[in-house]
């Protein structure tokens, strides 16, 4: 019961949801179930009436009789036609809908929930249940199914009713006696019970089975898209492949994966197909009885041939409504169950508060950032990536941030700003911890290239301007600063060319020019601090020398922060900090940590000897 | 759209369907299927003549005999209704296993493609479209098709049986229904076509979507769309997108829509005249009731077969566009056919020699090497190197074979190339490539590409020693065992772009092939690992010969001789002192790197 109650509450929240789209999705679908159950119904009505009529051989009022039956039949079909036309979109709308609340959600979340790889997770679950076993339109369409069946059960079981309830004609004996409404009401109310404990006893054997293979093996579709896709239909480690002649353990590796596969999708047909067997088998039995005392019935006089036929009409609807509200109730449960971590997602709260307090604006950009034993550690590991970090960031310098792989340096920047909250120590701005500030404000003072920065297959323009205001004036102001102009003029549609699009009219663009790209949008952000992470790692010699020569004249009144393997960034540099397993090492000009002869000075020397 | 003649005919699409079939799944599948025709076919009319059996058993005869009739009769209906679903279902999971294991002629088929082809736009589409066959779900593709045929039989076979039923009463009926039928199959028909053709157009959307979807939450992308505010830009790309889709839908649909209301007229005015023509029968007692109501339910299920037939037919000829693709791929050549010649000195340090050879990618306009000469001494290590598009990793892909120069010739050893075994070839070559990525599966097989239990586990380590990546392999859960990524095991472990870089390197060492080639193998590295590197290379590649492509070109001054590209040829080369002396290109960019190295005062121009 409670168990009831539970899928309910979530299915009555998701309809909710589903009427919050559209509020004409409910109606018409309620309207819809009702016509195709009239339909059944007119149909049988009158066509057991057309057969009295004919076994009365009084043909005139048949062939009226008839000419009602056919009219009836065209004008309810056409009806649920129209019906189903108009709420066609609306449903397919609803579909797409449901992958779009779950990334406005994430986008709502902060940075470290979704980075998590967990929260990723728990959006790709809902997304492949839904796509598996139905999201919100399934629900929408089980609870119709239901609405449907209770329609079909209140027709039937008055039919059913007035046949048990019948009195046995002029027929005597053995035909009479079976014929009584109360015998008929005994034999219905058997079958009636045989069928409910027999679908219960079925529902409750396989739908604990079904639960516990699926958990078993979730993701095995994706296991197989991942061979496909990123496997062997990846031409881009083709030639990988054939070098290495991997032909024989890919091949094994799927072989393995296919078998795993294929036990699964077979124990899994064989619990749906003996599930359908047994429930078969129930309604089979209740068919048969049920029929018999319709039989019985006519025999006896207590009905006629055409009150037969509805009967049997009845009967059939009956036991069908009754196996549609066990089965798609159980399908609900199914689906709400899934449905019930979409909506964990959608509930879950943020891990830190969002301050308030607006970031002061100044156009001199005279901020003042400061590091205060600073140590942080990823959620899901132990390990310290930063360990008691102190520091002032000097407004309006030239910073550069050098270190081994993995010294913490993507780390510090993310910290900064504010992508993660310290484990320990603060971080503040003008002395205030800066988590007190309103998060998109603080942000808004950087404009960070990461390393792995991205670009999306939107337009230029779109590309640059990312979330803000577009004006294309200052769109070709930024694109000139990263000395990407030239390149997007020569695009087919200008700052309307759509980038990494497959058709004639995308564009392909490389490595180089993705970075300048990127750059551009930095600058397009007009943040007081730009972050640039490894610039030119892509860039050859030459388009590197270009970068870094304009790189002057793109600072000009704001603060850089550099990171680079290039030891060679840190000439233009005038403060050079040295992070080493997450502390700092060093920090100075250039000068001064060359004649110290400490770390930097190693991995400088390290580059420059092959320059001498 | 999807106009172009088929190459194959439906017939020999059918063939190797079922060729494949009976492979796979033995004679049991044709055993499924054919019982799954006769119950599919016998069912609905067992339950159209029910009404009119039973009311002939009570009206005319004894109602004990009524009732046992009756029971006889619905115990007949659920058996066949029983069988029939247990053989529907025994039919779908056989179709589904037969799809999965086709996959894996499938994926042994990419395995075997030329890479050459592959890479190309086309090799690349009818790659992807073979995969649409495979790889659609079971509405779509191989598996679809199959059910079709089986769907086509079924329908056809219900068709005659009540055909015949209802001739024996009058032709005139028959052609009656057969014309309305095929009237309102072929509005369907013709929907059903422009929807899909509407569904087609619509693909663009769907991809746009898709990468929206995946996009959009794909690890790695917060940080720019937080603060970037893309969020903004997504919640716009994804409410036009689903506007396209909804739109084009509704179109298709209102097709569908009207089909089916004219299908509703034509079934009005076939049934007045059907029963008008019934009823006069009975007036004049040329019919029965129980005749009369054993019609009424062969007129009304009648439509059901026409309709079921056009849409396996439908089918057929939607899903005839996936099998073509997927067979033209499997059709294909492969690299394993050409190419006879065994090579002379396997294993050993070979010349290379290079004799005007030009390439060019498919649809471009120039070629991307031009009529380049060169040769590769045993046990040279040569450095190649030039400016972005400069051609070199092109040309290390051609010189290992996995491109095929236009024109011109590659000699190993005075060997054409082109004659040469190319799986042999491949066996002379090391290569680091570029874009560096390791499959989910376990680190072992990653590095000796081996399959399971074949790894020299001595090796193994040794290999990985030398690439710097032995202490952080043992630091790992399953040592080398452990599998990498998270896409087949919830435990996997992501390496960060250095690791990779050493783990490509370890799985060169390991195959230990005469040739080896690194391209940009340090762009991941810090300035202490990649120093670490180059000191390590002579070693690495003792007594082989080595090719090291960097933009960088610090590299080149451990190598014998530079190689300077620019646009596919070679505009400069020699040693870096020579190169230097000679104050070309080459020396024009090692300055422009080396001088952010210079001494201060020199720095402070720039």
């Amino acid at each position: 019961m409670k168990d009831f109650q539970r899928v309910h509450r979530i299915g009555l929240r998701l309809l909710k949801m589903i009427h919050s789209v559209d509020s004409a999705i409910l109606p018409l679908h309620f309207l819809e179930a009702v016509f195709s159950v009239a339909r059944i119904y007119v149909t049988l009505f009158l066509t057991a009436a057309l057969i009295d009529l004919l076994q009365e051989n009084s043909f005139e009022k048949a062939i009226r009789q008839l000419g009602m039956l056919l009219l009836a039949e065209i004008f309810l079909g056409i009806m649920g036609l129209l019906l189903k036309k108009r709420f066609r979109p609306l449903k397919t709308r609803l579909w797409l809908l449901f992958y779009v609340w779950l990334r406005e959600k994430a986008f709502a979340l902060d940075y470290e929930t979704m980075e998590n790889p967990e929260s990723g997770e728990k959006i790709l679950f809902s997304e492949k249940t839904a796509d598996m076993h139905g999201g919100l339109g399934m629900v929408l369409y089980h609870y119709c199914e239901i609405l449907r069946a209770f329609l079909h059960l209140g027709v039937a079981s008055l039919l059913v009713a007035k046949l048990c309830l019948a009195k046995p004609g002029q027929q005597e004996g053995i035909w009479a006696g079976l014929a009584e409404p109360s015998v008929s009401l005994l034999l219905f109310g058997v079958a009636l019970a045989g069928m409910a404990a027999g679908s219960a006893c079925v529902y409750r054997k396989f739908a604990a089975r079904q639960r516990e293979i699926f958990e078993e093996h979730t993701g095995m579709e994706n296991r197989m898209g991942y061979l496909a896709e990123q496997v062997f239909m990846n031409e881009k480690a083709g030639g990988m492949i054939r070098i290495y002649n991997m032909g024989g353990m890919l091949m094994d590796n799927a072989q393995r994966e296919t078998e795993g596969m294929l036990s699964y999708s077979k124990k899994i047909c064989e619990v749906s197909r003996e599930e359908s067997e047994a429930n078969k088998l129930v309604n089979g039995i209740f068919s048969v009885l049920a029929a018999l005392l319709a039989v019985i019935k006519t025999v006896a006089g207590a009905v006629s041939v055409g009150g037969f036929m509805r009967c049997m009409g009845a009967i059939t609807q009956f036991g069908n409504a009754c196996f549609m509200i066990v089965d798609h109730n159980g399908e609900l449960k199914k689906i709400c169950t899934y449905m019930q971590e979409f909506l964990a997602f959608l509930d879950m709260e943020n891990l830190h508060n969002t301050g308030s307090i607006p970031v002061e604006k100044r156009s001199d950009g005279e901020y003042e950032l400061a590091f205060e034993h600073v140590s942080f550690h990823y959620p899901k590991s132990r390990e310290l990536v930063l360990k008691d970090v102190s520091c002032n960031i000097h407004i309006g310098g030239k910073m550069a941030l050098v270190g081994k792989n993995g010294a913490g340096k993507t780390t510090f920047i993310k910290l900064l700003c504010r992508l993660y909250e310290p484990t320990e120590g603060r971080i503040t701005l003008n002395g205030v911890d800066i988590r007190k500030y309103d998060e998109e404000e603080y942000q808004s003072l950087f404009a960070v290239v990461f390393q792995d920065f991205k670009l999306f297959r939107f337009s230029v323009a779109e590309n640059i301007a990312a979330g803000y205001e577009r004006e294309d004036e200052r769109i070709w102001q930024a694109l000139n600063g990263a000395g990407a102009k030239e390149m997007a003029e020569q695009m087919p549609r200008k700052l309307d060319s759509v980038l990494y699009e497959r058709t004639e009219e995308g564009c392909g663009i490389s490595g180089g020019q993705a970075q300048k790209l990127a750059l551009a949008r930095a600058l397009y952000k007009n943040a007081p601090v730009i972050i640039l992470d490894e610039p030119t790692a892509a860039l050859d010699a030459k388009a590197e020398a270009e970068v870094y020569a304009d790189f002057h004249k793109m600072m000009e009144g704001k603060t850089g922060i550099y990171i680079s393997h290039r030891m060679s960034s840190c000439r233009f540099c005038d403060d050079i900090m040295v992070l080493d397993e997450g502390r700092i090492a060093e920090r100075g000009s250039h000068e001064a940590l060359l004649a110290a002869g400490g770390y930097y000075a190693d991995m400088w020397n390290a580059q420059a000897k092959y320059y001498d | 759209m999807q106009k172009s003649k088929s190459q194959y005919s439906i017939r020999s699409n059918y063939q190797y369907v079922f060729h494949n079939l009976k492979q796979k799944e033995g004679g049991r599948v044709f055993r499924i299927c054919l019982g799954n025709l006769g119950t599919g076919i016998c069912l609905p009319f067992l339950e159209a003549a029910m009404p009119g059996a039973v009311t002939a058993a009570l009206i005319g005869r004894g109602g004990s005999e009524a009732l046992l009739f009756a029971a006889g009769y619905m115990l007949l209906l659920q058996s066949v209704r029983f069988w029939q679903n247990r053989l529907q279902h025994l039919q779908r999971e056989v179709l589904f296993s037969f799809r999965v294991e086709t996959s894996m002629d499938f994926y042994q088929k990419c395995v075997d493609m030329d890479v050459q082809y592959l890479e190309s736009e086309a090799g690349k589409r009818k790659m992807s479209r073979a995969g649409d066959n495979l790889f659609s779900g079971n509405e779509q593709g191989i598996e679809a098709y199959a059910q079709a045929f089986w769907d086509m039989l079924l329908n056809l076979g219900g068709l005659a049986l009540y055909s015949v039923t209802i001739a024996k009463r009058s032709l005139i009926l028959l052609f009656l229904l057969m014309l309305q039928t095929g009237l309102s199959g072929a509005v369907y028909f013709w929907a059903g076509r422009r929807e899909y053709a509407l569904e087609q157009e619509g693909e663009t959307d769907w991809q746009h979507f898709h990468y929206l979807r995946r996009e959009s939450i794909a690890p790695g992308n917060g940080k720019d769309i937080r603060l970037y505010r893309l969020d903004r830009s997504f919640a716009a790309a994804f409410g036009r997108t689903i506007e396209r889709i909804v739109t084009l839908r509704d179109q298709g649909r209102k097709y569908v829509t009207w089909a089916g209301i004219s299908e509703q007229v034509l079934t009005f005015g076939r049934n007045l005249i059907i029963y008008v023509y019934l009823l006069v029968q009975m007036i004049h007692g040329q019919m029965s009731l129980p005749a009369f109501l054993l019609y009424m339910g062969i007129v009304s299920g009648f439509g059901a077969w026409m309709s079921g037939l056009f849409d396996a037919l439908q089918r057929i000829f939607q899903n005839q566009v996936l099998m073509d693709g997927y067979r033209d791929f499997m059709d294909t050549g492969t690299v394993k056919e050409e190419g006879t010649e065994r090579i002379i000195h396997p294993g050993r340090i070979h010349e290379i020699r290079l004799e005007k050879v030009c390439f060019r990618y498919e649809g471009k306009g120039e070629d991307t090497i031009h009529d380049l000469d060169l040769v590769i001494h045993p046990g040279e290590k040569l450095a190649l190197t030039g400016l972005n598009g400069a051609g070199k990793t092109t040309l290390i892909k051609l010189l290992c074979g996995i491109y095929r120069p236009r024109l011109g010739r590659i000699l190993l050893d005075g060997q054409d190339s082109a004659l040469l075994s190319r799986e042999e070839y491949f066996r002379e070559f090391s290569v680091v490539f570029q874009d560096v990525s390791a499959f989910s599966f376990s680190l072992e097989e990653n590095v000796s590409c081996r399959q399971q239990g074949r790894t020299d586990t001595e090796r193994l380590k040794w290999s990985l020693e030398e690439a710097g990546m032995l202490e952080r392999v043992q630091r790992m859960p399953e040592k080398e065992r452990t599998m990498l990524n998270r896409d087949l095991d919830e435990e996997g472990v992501s390496l960060s772009g250095g690791e990779l870089q050493k783990l490509m390197l370890a799985r060169a060492l390991y195959k230990d092939a005469p040739v080896v080639i690194l391209d940009e193998p340090a762009a991941a590295l810090d300035p202490l690992a990649e120093s670490a590197m180059y000191e390590k290379y002579d070693e690495m590649i003792r007594e082989k010969t080595g090719i090291f492509i960097s933009h960088r070109l610090s590299s080149t001054r451990f190598c014998d001789r530079v190689i300077f590209l620019e646009k596919g040829r070679i505009l400069e080369e020699g040693s870096h002192k020579e190169l230097m002396e000679k104050r070309g290109a080459y020396a024009e960019l090692f300055a422009l790197q080396a001088r952010y190295y210079q001494k201060k005062k020199e720095a402070k121009e720039l």
